[in-house]
């Protein structure tokens, strides 16, 4: 395989997987505020909202001065934010069209209608129902679309590259989405809004990553946030869960290698000892020091990511 | 008679930031013909191994280099010996002016050497500047008239370095009146080829222990053809004929078919190439 | 007298005009349908507006999902994605008209090949006087690199377009010869697929000459004129990147002839040879069938700017360790101006009458053509020779006086860049036009696709009938408003 095709195929992965989380993101937080317990601030929706996709308010004063239906057009539709929903999408396919005489053709097709879907929404401003409809429209797309990579692909080198892309992704995306949420718990415990709040933003945290109702199968009863940090971040069982991308990742590296010594300093190397890292760890060890583990975990993914890139170009 | 000559020709480039890929083509290697052998040759890059050669469309050699991996400074260093012999002097072979146009303005000599007959983007006269060509009448001999052209060219301009560069044309040189040896030669072509005579840029080296002017780096100079006598060399730099002390590298329409060196390369940031050129005879 | 007769009987055809003084395809000048489209017409009356509407909604979608788009150029970096317009009304050529054509245009490339080999070797031709040489050489697509090299099998136009067309006299006449990449048969192939899916039944009824043979043509001609030597080449087609507005041909064509599909930044030189960069390390390419100009294939020989070729390329090449299709300055022989000359050309090397007729060109570097052209620009279509894609053409009968003085003024600055034809009245053909919801009558062309290797030839069965949808025109290029047809050479 050509080694820009292959970077085209683990950034297809990676873009879908971010339009994914943020649409997710969008869609739980902005409509579960609508009757969030104690008139939860709508600004802090949108802060959380906006810290999660690095749309920075603190340095940036036009965001700061964004109105909301303006702040969710940025990151939704807006092209010209390169971290839009929309830029994200165009990315994901302008990666597939790169690489499209080796994909089958049901998943470019899948790709592109998905593509197509979203230029359907041309507005600059959307009203509530579009904000349900565009997020519902991304994540359901995005369903598909990783339904035709598992089905109609070869699992051979291909398969793996997407994958490396979507796993190292979204274990990069919870951990923004997790940072941004431990924030949001303690700006509102500042407020005293006590524990019905908690349990609202466990729900949050759980939606945001589709694992609220599993959690509760699992724990059997109504989340904490020791719980649900222990579930997204440890329960290997869970697919979206840190740890279990984590080993994916492995996986998909141990596919794509020729060679199988793992050299030190190589990304094999350094992505088999993250994993070992986490497979020991228990939520005990970590939860009075969420924040900088959560930020190292996601200093340790960017790493990650400059490896795989160095290895494949 | 023949002579020999030890020629060294260093390049050397350095770049601001590590280059990723680069691929050189270099002319300049003496090119083997009548009067002029090449006896041993050596290349050296700081890159190592990498060179390889191939022959250009009009039978030049070039040497290339792909160099593997980054590099910050790339050097090139070429020593060649040369044997030349004096050229046999064929000047009276040559047929009347009237047979020596016939043959030139003939369909099948057009045919064979139409690639010296255009003129190219770098050799076109403007229409402005016409009245400087010095006019070649039919009843002229060729070799006188090539004569006079090269100092023709010799007395308009001046020998001026950094004034112009490898992208002046003859256009800019008739304005400026100044510049060097490739400005020299290109004006000189630009005016044979107003003319309708077949000549072409010929790039090389010029013995330094010579006084000729232009010996610091790569010479050029231009070469007509003379029915009779065939493609025959002149300097309008040097207001001469060419002589044993010219060692020719290759020919083409213009400077851009003998530049001594091409890269491509993917870096960012600023860089600068020096030249070295020694060219001297040996003591028998 | 009426110059156009009215067709009755049936609802989507009922305004259909047959005009006395075009050819049409489907009808005789009396308004009775041609034997071999009966069964096709019949099979369109029985469907109501409403069904035609949704097949024809139905395969719009089906070519915008699979993305088979063409880019127009704009100012936007990214361009704008639109699809080729596709009309279900079939063109039909009966086998035995097809079988002249096919042989003719065979004819007609054995003898550019011969020709190009002889421009580039002992130049007989011009020495001859057939063609002067003055028009070779001052072509900016005569390659010197090209001088004195043999390419493989001497072929140079591997894949050639001609492009023809049937004037009212009821005769194929040649427009013009592409043969620098010629494109368009991704569309011809997605045309089939989506007659297929749309109209199964009208398929079942004739013997139609398939046409998804031609990527497994294309391969085994490209392997035919490997190197010297390679037993088992390693091909790859050559695209300057997707924002190309061919690049879904592209892409098709590598996927299936299931080869690479590569960027120039994808490939390299080394010891005079060229590799391919993959993920598991390098891999040695014998034959690169490339969808880049000659300009920009070799950024050390042609354009230094060029970011979309290989530096060295060129080098390998005439060292014959890489084959490159078509063979860089066959551009030299597709000039408009050449083109003239190429029923004299026939003769010259094959010593057969041409089988294909020209449209008598003027060549404005002619004194007597040239006033010609002066006094009767009104009934002429001047082209620049060294255009594509219909840009820059002057259509004397639509001209204002302003643009005829300034086309002459053109031609007069610059004649060697200017020809000028009779305006051919292309034959038209019934379309359905979707904004009168009618079939009405559209001027058609069509272009051929024709194969040359090492020792076999092949010309794909139909080809692609491109479609001037806008009403009386008769330019039929996709970045002009053009569409196509599905083109069927039917047996019986």
């Amino acid at each position: 395989m050509l080694s820009r095709i292959a970077n085209s195929l683990l950034w297809m992965g990676r873009y879908l997987e971010r339009a994914q989380h943020t649409a997710r993101y969008v869609n739980v937080h902005y409509f579960s505020a609508l009757d969030a317990p104690n008139l939860s601030k709508k600004e802090y929706v949108l802060d959380s909202i906006s810290c999660m996709t690095g749309l920075s308010y603190e340095y940036d004063e036009e965001i700061l001065n964004l109105e909301d239906q303006n702040l969710i057009y940025k990151i939704t539709l807006d092209e010209t934010n390169p971290v839009s929903i929309k830029s994200f999408i165009n990315n994901a396919r302008e990666n597939a069209r790169g690489a499209r005489d080796i994909l089958s053709s049901e998943l470019w097709e899948s790709i592109n209608k998905f593509y197509h879907s979203a230029n359907a929404y041309q507005g600059k401003t959307l009203t509530e129902e579009e904000i349900l409809s565009f997020t519902e429209m991304v994540v359901h797309q995005c369903a598909i679309v990783n339904g035709y990579i598992d089905h109609s692909l070869l699992h051979n080198e291909t398969w793996s590259l997407i994958q490396l892309g979507i796993h190292t992704e979204a274990a990069g995306q919870l951990t923004r989405m997790l940072i941004a949420k431990v924030r949001d718990i303690e700006k509102t415990e500042q407020l005293k809004l006590g524990k019905a709040m908690e349990t609202y933003q466990c729900i949050a945290m759980l939606k945001s990553a589709e694992g609220f109702d599993m959690s509760r199968v699992h724990y059997k009863s109504v989340p904490n946030l020791k719980k649900a940090l222990e579930f997204l971040i440890l329960n290997k069982d869970f697919p979206r869960s840190i740890i279990f991308n984590l080993e994916a990742v492995n996986d998909c590296l141990q596919k794509i290698s020729l060679v199988k010594g793992e050299e030190k300093g190589s990304v094999e190397f350094f992505a088999g000892k993250l994993q070992a890292s986490y497979s020991y760890l228990t939520i005990e060890e970590i939860q009075d020091q969420i924040l900088p583990f959560l930020e190292k975990t996601l200093d340790d993914l960017y790493k990650l990511g400059s490896l795989v890139d160095q290895k494949i170009s | 008679m023949s002579a020999y000559f030890d020629i060294l020709y260093q390049s050397i480039s350095e770049y601001e930031y590590p280059v990723k890929e680069a691929f050189f083509e270099f002319i300049i290697s003496p090119c083997e013909c009548d009067s002029q052998s090449l006896v041993e040759f050596n290349i050296k890059t700081s890159t190592g191994p990498d060179v390889f050669t191939t022959k250009n469309s009009l039978g030049f050699n070039q040497i290339r280099i792909r160099p593997a991996g980054y590099f910050k400074t790339f050097k090139l260093e070429y020593s060649a010996k040369v044997r030349k012999e004096e050229l046999n002097n064929i000047d009276n072979l040559r047929p009347s002016a009237h047979e020596q146009w016939a043959e030139i303005n003939s369909t099948n000599f057009y045919i064979e050497n139409f690639l010296y007959l255009h003129t190219s983007p770098l050799t076109v006269i403007p229409k402005e500047n016409q009245n400087e060509v010095l006019i070649y009448r039919r009843s002229s001999d060729l070799l006188e008239y090539s004569l006079e052209l090269n100092t023709h060219i010799h007395n308009l301009l001046s020998y001026e370095k950094e004034v112009t560069d490898v992208s002046t044309t003859a256009a800019d040189v008739i304005l400026l009146k100044k510049g060097v040896c490739q400005d020299y030669t290109h004006l000189f072509l630009a005016m044979a080829r107003s003319n309708g005579l077949a000549c072409r840029y010929v790039s090389g080296y010029l013995d330094q222990g010579s006084s000729y002017t232009g010996t610091g780096g790569m010479h050029a100079w231009a070469e007509v053809y003379i029915p009779g006598m065939g493609w025959t060399g002149f300097d309008p730099t040097n207001n001469c004929r060419v002589n044993i002390q010219y060692i020719k590298v290759a020919h083409g329409r213009d400077y851009n078919d003998c530049s001594p060196i091409k890269g491509v390369l993917l870096s960012l940031g600023e860089n600068k190439t020096y030249h070295l050129v020694q060219v001297s005879q040996q003591q028998q | 007298m009426k110059d156009s007769i009215q067709l009755t009987g049936n609802q989507i055809f009922s305004s259909y005009q047959v005009e006395k003084n075009l050819y049409d395809e489907v009808f005789d000048q009396t308004g009775k349908v041609k034997k071999y489209y009966q069964k096709v017409l019949s099979l369109f009356n029985k469907l109501t507006l409403q069904d035609l509407k949704k097949l024809n909604e139905f395969a719009r979608a089906s070519f915008f999902n699979q993305g088979v788009t063409f880019a127009v150029y704009s100012d936007n970096m990214k361009g704008v994605e639109r699809i080729f317009p596709f009309d279900l009304f079939p063109r039909i050529i009966p086998l035995k008209e097809w079988e002249n054509l096919e042989k003719g245009i065979i004819q007609r490339n054995r003898a550019i090949n011969m020709f190009l080999y002889d421009i580039y070797h002992d130049r007989k031709v011009l020495k001859d006087k057939i063609v002067p040489s003055e028009l070779i050489f001052s072509s900016n697509y005569y390659l010197k690199e090209m001088i004195g090299f043999t390419p493989p099998g001497k072929v140079y136009t591997h894949i050639s377009g001609t492009d023809l067309i049937k004037h009212k006299d009821g005769e194929y006449y040649v427009l013009e010869d592409n043969l620098r990449c010629p494109s368009g048969v991704s569309y011809v192939l997605s045309n089939r697929e989506a007659m297929k899916r749309t109209l199964s039944k009208v398929f079942s009824s004739y013997n139609i000459k398939p046409v998804h043979d031609y990527p497994e043509q294309l391969l085994s001609m490209i392997q035919s004129v490997a190197p010297e030597g390679v037993d088992n080449p390693t091909c790859v087609v050559l695209t300057p990147g997707m924002y190309n507005s061919a690049y879904y041909e592209h892409s098709f064509l590598a996927q299936s002839m299931g080869i690479q599909l590569v960027e120039g930044r994808d490939l390299y030189v080394d010891k005079n040879f060229v590799y391919m960069k993959t993920l598991h390390g390098s891999k040695r390419v014998d034959v690169i069938y490339r969808r880049v100009d000659d300009d920009f294939i070799d950024p050390l020989c042609f354009r230094p700017d060029s970011v979309l070729g290989v530096p060295g390329l060129m080098g390998c090449y005439r060292e014959g360790n890489v084959t490159i299709i078509n063979a860089p300055g066959t551009g030299a022989v597709d000039d408009k101006a050449v083109y003239t000359y190429i029923p004299e050309i026939i003769k010259y090397y094959l010593s057969e009458e041409p089988i294909l007729k020209n449209v008598h060109t003027y060549r404005c570097e002619l004194e007597d053509d040239l006033k010609y052209v002066m006094e009767n620009m009104e009934e002429l279509v001047v082209k620049p020779v060294d255009e594509s894609g219909g840009y820059g053409i002057f259509m004397g009968h639509k001209s204002t006086a302003a643009q005829r003085k300034d086309f002459q003024d053109r031609i007069k600055n610059n004649p060697r860049k200017y020809i000028a034809q009779p305006i051919m009245s292309l034959s038209v053909h019934s379309t359905f036009i979707e904004e009168s919801e009618f079939f009405e009558p559209r001027h058609i062309d069509l272009r051929s696709f024709c194969l040359m290797g090492k020792g076999k030839d092949f010309v794909l069965k139909g080809g692609l009938s491109r479609v001037a949808l806008k009403k009386g025109s008769l330019i039929v290029n996709s970045s002009q408003g053009g569409g196509s047809k599905d083109t069927w050479v039917l047996e019986g």
